[in-house]
């Protein structure tokens, strides 16, 4: 299971989706604004594998933000970003910039929370693909050091 | 005549400055050049400076004159040209009295007979003498049938009743005259006891009339000659000189008070009943009417009038199709229109009058050449006035300034409220639209919360509940109806030990939590699905457009909205080659799909649902009612059409299934369609229910068809339809 933070600055949103993804069996830290969640992301003995962020806080372009201070912390982690229905434009956009995906609120007769607990889903599974072919990768570079090493001896 | 009163009663005033050699009625007490209008009429604050100056200009010209031709009496009068009266304004000489100054030039005072039917027959062989030369510049009108060149009459037998005095015929035949011995003179009047003989020339207007007299008396025999009287002539073209601009500037004043009283005064229909009156004053005109293009109609209506059309204001049948009547005529080519008698004008229909055809002297009509596509025009007329015919009564080039003036002015005020108008109403949307766009932010926020409250709610009363199964302590009550469901506990387990009986009443409550629970879940739904529409509604006018085919945007709803499997055809007639639109497709998509699945859900059954483009039809655009429907420069517009074979809609529904909250349906808030408009009419498209009005239906063999038949035209995207206030117009 992972390690996820929530960034929303609607206090009834932060607990009840900790709650949710919690009873998943993931380990959750909370942020109430774009600042607190930077910092968070900042000071993070580990990196987290999923940021879950609201889109619209302090600014319309908080979740942005958000994406990039985690980006800059860590490449490989998934953030997915929570938008107001029918205002996807700017979530988009964080597609675009490399977020996992977008999750707008209230689509009517959905149960939205469902919905994220599979995004979250997918974003751990797609962090752990990108890490173990990091991690291949290295082991090959690393074989082939060796071998170019025996080749010159 | 209110100002008759007013101008006699200026005589008192006055009558303290009698003292001195040279008495005078001022010009600032009365008016310009007679009495056609005062400074108090103007509710605006003039500077008197100009009146003042020409008061001692004119003061100093008679007392010049005087001394000029050594007469021992003299005086100016001017005409009134509201009452027709010759006032006198200035004296100059002993002896004036209050009385003698009323009653010496009074024309009015005198049979007017005598006046108009003046039958000049007996010419005598004197009259060589008396007649001025030929090369007199100042010339009679003729307006009263009295040849300019009229040879002056001498009847042989005057008595005193019929004389219509020296002054009197000086204003009326223009020129100048002069006498020797007014004892034996056929015109003079005496006053004065010790007069012998008298001299007056007419004070002329730059058109040709009389405006006013000098006349001086002397108490010598033939003290005057033809030298005198072009001594006079010099002094009285002075006078004339001073009058005018004196006038100019008074009338300059006026325009510029009243322009700025316009710029502080905001209701523009107040304005407007403002220009009519000022115009009437300052241009001496008896009548003032405004009318105002009415867009829709293409009519010129009557908005203001200073006279007896007032009454007719705002009625709907006081109209003037463009092109009819002089008025018409003005405010389709957009020019000025200056004629004396109305009835000598081919365009003349006579339709609207502030008097009746026979009594107009002169029309004046300029266009009030606003913003708007077509102007509205203002239009001043004279009435003919017996006692004035030998004023020139049509409306000067000067005249015709200061009506332009006033239309550019009221132009202007008009411009500055629409705007003034948009810009609260555009704001205030604008205000509302983004205060609901927040409260839907931040109340879908509160909803989301609380519907993930509720799932963890649910999820732990399920806990419970299972929990309690496991240990096979008790059962669920058996719920006696949903909403009240009363426990019905089974006798077996009431008997048992009371913490057995607690486990089962607590399971009991534990159903009933789940119960109350799904409710509240089911509200929190229900709220969302409203929410949903009424962010589509807020939303429906905010577009980000781009060049689109209408095409292509209904090829792709189709595919995305219509069912893959369905009892009903869906037949596209999609008209190949349209013109682009601007078009927020995102929206555009929303609206055709809402069309679509009303489509559906009203054809459970099956039907047909067919979805037609093309060029819109001209008539159908002249008669759509959208704002660029009758601009005889728009650019192509497109139609598109959904026809289905559902039950249709009834004369009620028609006009109510655009409103918001109007709803057939069940489910939803009914704002349905009345996002589809909005969302239409931000693309300055317009939509309509037609029913089945038989617009060209495309159903072949099925001929009239009695189901829905939506009607939406969208201008295509070109110079002439103003693409780019598609998206300046919604925000």
């Amino acid at each position: 299971m992972g390690k996820i933070l929530i960034v929303d600055d609607e206090d009834d949103v932060r607990l009840s989706l900790q709650r949710r993804l919690e009873r998943e069996g993931h380990s959750v830290q909370t942020a109430g604004s774009e600042a607190e969640a930077v910092e968070c992301i900042e000071k993070a003995e580990t990196p987290y594998d999923v940021v879950l962020s609201d889109m619209l806080m302090e600014s319309p372009n908080s979740g942005v933000e958000v994406l990039k201070a985690t980006l800059l912390r860590d490449v490989f982690t998934e953030v997915v970003i929570l938008t107001a229905y029918g205002n996807v434009a700017n979530a988009v956009e964080c597609m675009k910039m490399g977020a996992f995906d977008y999750v707008e609120k209230n689509i009517p007769g959905v149960d939205v929370y469902e919905l994220i607990c599979i995004k979250i889903e997918q974003a751990l599974e797609r962090r752990r693909t990108s890490l173990s072919t990091v991690r291949r990768l290295e082991q090959f570079a690393r074989i082939q050091e060796m071998q170019n090493t025996k080749a010159v001896t | 005549m209110e100002n008759e009163s007013k101008v006699s009663s200026s005589f008192p005033e006055s009558a303290p400055k009698a003292g001195g050699s040279v008495t005078r009625g001022t010009l600032v007490d009365a008016v310009l050049p007679g009495a056609a209008f005062h400074p108090d009429d103007f509710d605006v604050e003039l500077s008197q400076t100009s009146l003042a100056e020409a008061d001692e200009l004119l003061k100093a010209t008679l007392d010049e004159a005087m001394v000029a031709v050594g007469g021992t009496r003299a005086f100016l009068a001017l005409v009134d040209t509201l009452s027709g009266e010759l006032v006198l304004r200035f004296t100059a000489g002993d002896g004036w009295t209050e009385n003698i100054r009323r009653l010496r030039v009074n024309v009015r005072a005198w049979p007017h007979s005598g006046l108009i039917n003046r039958t000049p027959v007996n010419t005598t062989s004197n009259s060589e003498a008396t007649t001025p030369p030929a090369d007199e510049p100042a010339s009679a009108p003729s307006e009263n049938g009295t040849p300019a060149d009229l040879p002056e009459s001498f009847p042989s037998l005057a008595s005193l009743g019929t004389r219509q005095g020296i002054t009197r015929h000086v204003v009326i035949n223009g020129r100048r005259y002069w006498t020797g011995d007014v004892q034996n003179d056929p015109y003079y009047i005496g006053f004065f006891a010790d007069v012998k003989s008298e001299v007056a020339v007419p004070i002329t207007a730059r058109g040709g009339g009389t405006i006013g007299v000098i006349n001086i008396e002397s108490t010598e025999h033939n003290a005057f000659n033809e030298e005198h009287a072009n001594l006079l002539a010099i002094l009285a073209r002075r006078a004339a000189v001073i009058i005018a601009m004196a006038e100019h500037q008074l009338r300059e004043e006026a325009l510029i008070a009243i322009g700025r009283d316009f710029n502080s005064t905001a209701d523009v229909d107040t304005i407007m009943e403002d220009v009519v009156q000022q115009a009437t004053k300052i241009l001496r005109a008896d009548d003032c009417s405004l009318f105002v293009m009415d867009e829709e109609t293409d009519m010129l209506r009557l908005t203001a009038s200073h006279g007896p059309l007032h009454e007719a204001v705002g009625r709907a049948d006081v109209r003037y199709v463009l092109g009819e009547g002089l008025t018409g005529w003005v405010a389709q080519h957009g020019e000025v229109i200056r004629v004396g008698d109305p009835r000598t004008d081919p365009r003349w229909k006579g339709l609207f009058e502030e008097a009746p055809a026979g009594e107009v002297a002169a029309v004046m009509a300029v266009p009030v050449l606003t913003q708007r596509s077509k102007p509205g025009v203002l239009r001043v007329v004279r009435h003919r006035k017996g006692s004035l015919y030998f004023l020139p009564q049509e409306f000067t080039q000067a005249d015709e300034d200061v009506l332009v003036t006033l239309a550019g002015q009221l132009a202007v005020a008009i411009d500055r409220t629409r705007l003034t108008r948009r810009l609260l109403s555009a704001e205030r949307m604008a205000a509302w639209g983004e205060m609901s766009a927040r409260s839907a932010h931040m109340i879908g926020n509160t909803v989301f919360g609380i519907k993930g409250h509720l799932n963890e709610l649910s999820h732990l009363l399920q806990g419970v509940d299972k929990d309690l199964e496991a240990h096979g302590r008790a059962k669920p009550p058996r719920r006696v109806n949903e909403h009240d469901a009363e426990l019905t506990p089974d006798p077996a387990t009431s008997e048992k030990a009371p913490h057995q009986v607690d486990t089962v009443a607590f399971a009991a409550s534990v159903h009933e939590a789940r119960l109350l629970s799904e409710h509240i879940t089911r509200g929190i739904y229900r709220l969302e699905e409203i929410l949903g529409e009424f962010r589509d509604f807020v939303l429906a006018t905010q577009l980000h457009t781009t060049q689109s085919d209408i095409n292509q945007i209904l090829r792709t709803v189709t595919a995305e909205s219509f069912p893959k499997h369905s009892d009903i055809d869906l037949v596209l007639n999609l008209a190949p080659k349209l013109p682009p639109i601007m078009a927020d497709e995102v929206k555009l998509k929303r609206a055709f799909s809402e069309l679509i699945e009303n489509s559906i859900d009203f054809q459970p059954q099956g039907g047909m649902l067919a979805i037609r483009t093309s060029l819109a039809d001209e008539t159908i655009v002249r008669t759509s009612g959208a704002s660029w429907a009758r601009n005889a420069a728009r650019g192509p517009i497109l139609q598109i059409e959904f026809i289905d074979h559902g039950p249709g809609l009834s004369d009620q529904d028609r006009e109510r299934v655009f409103t918001p909250f109007y709803t057939r349906k069940a489910k939803g808030m009914g704002l349905g369609l009345s996002i589809v408009k909005g969302i239409i009419e931000a693309h300055r498209g317009i939509i309509k229910e037609v029913g089945d009005a038989d617009i060209g239906m495309p159903m072949g063999s099925q001929g009239r068809v009695r189901g829905a038949h939506f009607l939406i035209l969208l201008p295509a995207d070109t110079p002439a339809n103003g693409s780019n206030e598609a998206a300046s117009d919604g925000a």
